[in-house]
């Protein structure tokens, strides 16, 4: 049987390859930059809290009811990021990520500082998961996701997405239909930080507005750059290593900032499509490899 | 009578310090069009100069140049080092270059000075204006008096100079600039030694404001900028300042009247979204950065 300890790891690790993919999805495959996910997260661990707890309905509807609410917030933005773009969106998303946090901690509904907590864990037949079970959940779910995005990239949605990223005009003029795409690209990512906020909510069992701050979104950011853009093993390789990284070496912990920003300069700096982007000097080496 | 009085010169010293910190990222935004988020790092910097010169001399006036000379050097290091690399790609990739490079060097004051807050006991000889309605405090002048005085350099440095000229021509057009013999680097190196010495100031005075340093302190300042330069129109050098005592004043007196239904920080980005949504060429009107 694997040790507790490691199931808790591999539970994190997943929750952040949902939220990497959320960003791959958003910035490497559509273009559009959000500074706010740890925001949606939020908004999806908060629904999934107030379903199960204040609202009292079974601990099932809250992964459903997170990823509609984040999807509706996530079609918002897709709507202002048709009139928002690059650094403007991108300071915007910061915005929302400080109004959101703002909200939590002064609505008397939400718990204010303290959150809220006495989430349940999701039952089955009246007996509460397992924590192998929920694992298996997890998994089963990111396995799921990382088909219906790679279905998608490889697809008409794809290929839409790749044209707005690179000359948003020309896709335009092409008869690339930006509006659909973009609010499309948002309300997905959206939605997969919402199940990961919920996913969390169902498995801390309570949540605080801390959670939830801007430097977490940075984090999540951290993730997809490090492994790289436009790729699907690039975000979810960078979730794996960034999850283990501070659980391997320890010292990492006291450093966590100064760790992700240097990563963040550094890659951008000299492999700006992460360590497994198409044209990084690690993938080469492998893919020449192969070809040997 | 009397409260108005005082939000009037709270208002206008919160003010001041915007003015006074994103003058120096407005002005690289309207010449790189990089949004400088590590600025705010650079004004911590200058605090915890300013404190370490203060505690070891007890001299307040000393701490001041030395702020200046340290975060003019490291402002310039940061565009030499890293600015000068990335200028010419993507807006996405300066952005995230810019907002690790804040969050590392956070990590490092943090790391060098402690996590906790260290005191700044300063209080002038002159204790301030008193009088039965209100009273003014001598850091409160000091702040003010600071600002109208280096707002006017920076005026006098944009309008009546010939690095100012270099400033607006590179701005308006860096490529048609540096065919007219504009040595265009040496005129950004410069904005970045002139923005971030101003940010060294800024970093002192809200030590001795506030009577505190510590590693945060940057923290809500770097994305309150965002909200001062949008409002300001980016890259407007007076609508910028215009728009630092709009906020100053407006999150002050909205708290002295209303209370706090929502933190000062969502009020001000709430704003900003509203602004950048539909008026997003900021409150301002669309200019040129120095005009």
């Amino acid at each position: 049987m694997i040790p507790p300890y490691y199931m808790t790891v591999m539970t994190f690790m997943s929750i952040n390859i949902l939220l990497a993919l959320s960003v791959g999805v958003l910035t490497g495959y559509a273009g559009q930059v959000s500074l706010g996910q740890a925001a949606f997260m939020g908004i999806g661990a908060y629904t999934s809290a107030i379903v199960t707890t204040k609202l009292g309905l079974s601990c099932w509807l809250g992964i459903p009811c997170a990823i509609l609410m984040t999807a509706t917030v996530g079609f918002c933005l897709g709507l202002i990021s048709l009139r928002l773009k690059e650094d403007f969106l991108a300071i915007s998303t910061i915005g929302i990520n400080f109004i959101v946090v703002g909200v939590l901690l002064y609505t008397p509904m939400f718990g204010r500082a303290l959150g809220i907590g006495n989430i349940p864990m999701l039952t089955l037949f009246d007996k509460s998961l397992t924590r192998e079970a929920y694992l298996g959940l997890c998994v089963g779910l990111v396995v799921a996701v990382i088909l219906l995005v790679w279905w998608l990239q490889r697809s008409w949605v794809g290929l839409a997405w790749r044209a707005i990223r690179e000359v948003q005009e020309v896709a335009d003029v092409m008869g690339v239909n930006v509006t659909k795409f973009k609010i499309f690209a948002f309300l997905l990512s959206t939605a997969l930080c919402g199940l990961a906020g919920s996913l969390y909510a169902h498995f801390v069992l309570f949540v605080t507005p801390y959670d939830f701050t801007f430097p977490n979104s940075i984090f999540i950011l951290t993730l997809a750059i490090l492994g790289g853009l436009g790729t699907i093993r690039g975000p979810v390789l960078g979730a794996i290593i960034l999850t283990l990284l501070p659980e391997y070496l320890r010292f990492i912990q006291n450093y966590r900032n100064l760790t992700y920003g240097l990563v963040l300069v550094i890659v951008m700096l000299f492999q700006p499509e992460g360590l497994f982007g198409d044209k990084s000097f690690i993938w080469r080496r492998l893919v020449r490899r192969q070809a040997r | 009578m009397g409260r108005i009085v005082e939000s009037l010169v709270t208002g206008l010293t919160l003010g001041s310090l915007y003015a006074l910190i994103s003058i120096g990222m407005t002005m690289v935004y309207g010449l790189l069009k990089i949004l400088h988020v590590a600025h705010a790092a650079i004004y911590v910097l200058g605090a915890y100069l300013g404190f370490i010169v203060y505690a070891q001399t007890g001299n307040i006036w000393l701490a001041f140049p030395v702020a200046m000379v340290g975060c003019a050097l490291v402002g310039y290091l940061i565009y030499i080092g890293i600015y000068q690399r990335v200028q010419d790609s993507k807006p996405l990739i300066p952005l995230i270059v810019s907002i690790g490079l804040f969050i590392a060097m956070g990590d490092v004051f943090r790391l060098i000075a402690g996590p906790y807050s260290l005191s700044y006991r300063h209080e002038f000889a002159f204790s301030g204006i008193q009088s039965g309605l209100f009273r003014v405090t001598a850091h409160q002048l000091l702040v003010i008096g600071s600002a109208i005085v280096l707002l006017g350099i920076v005026w006098w440095m944009v309008n009546k100079t010939k690095t100012g000229l270099a400033w607006k021509a590179s701005a308006q057009d860096r490529e048609v600039a540096m065919g007219l013999g504009v040595k265009v680097n040496y005129y950004f190196g410069l904005n970045f030694i002139f923005g971030s010495a101003l940010a060294g100031v800024a970093g002192v005075l809200v030590g001795i404001y506030y009577g505190q340093v510590n590693p945060i302190m940057g923290d809500i300042w770097s994305y309150k900028v965002f909200v001062v330069m949008v409002l300001g129109g980016l890259g407007n050098v007076l609508g910028t300042v215009i728009a630092s005592y709009f906020l100053g004043l407006a999150e002050t007196f909205i708290i002295t009247f209303f209370g706090y239904f929502l933190p000062r920080d969502s009020i001000a980005f709430i704003l900003m979204i509203l602004v950048l949504i539909f008026l997003p060429s900021g409150v301002m009107g669309r200019r040129q950065a120095g005009q």
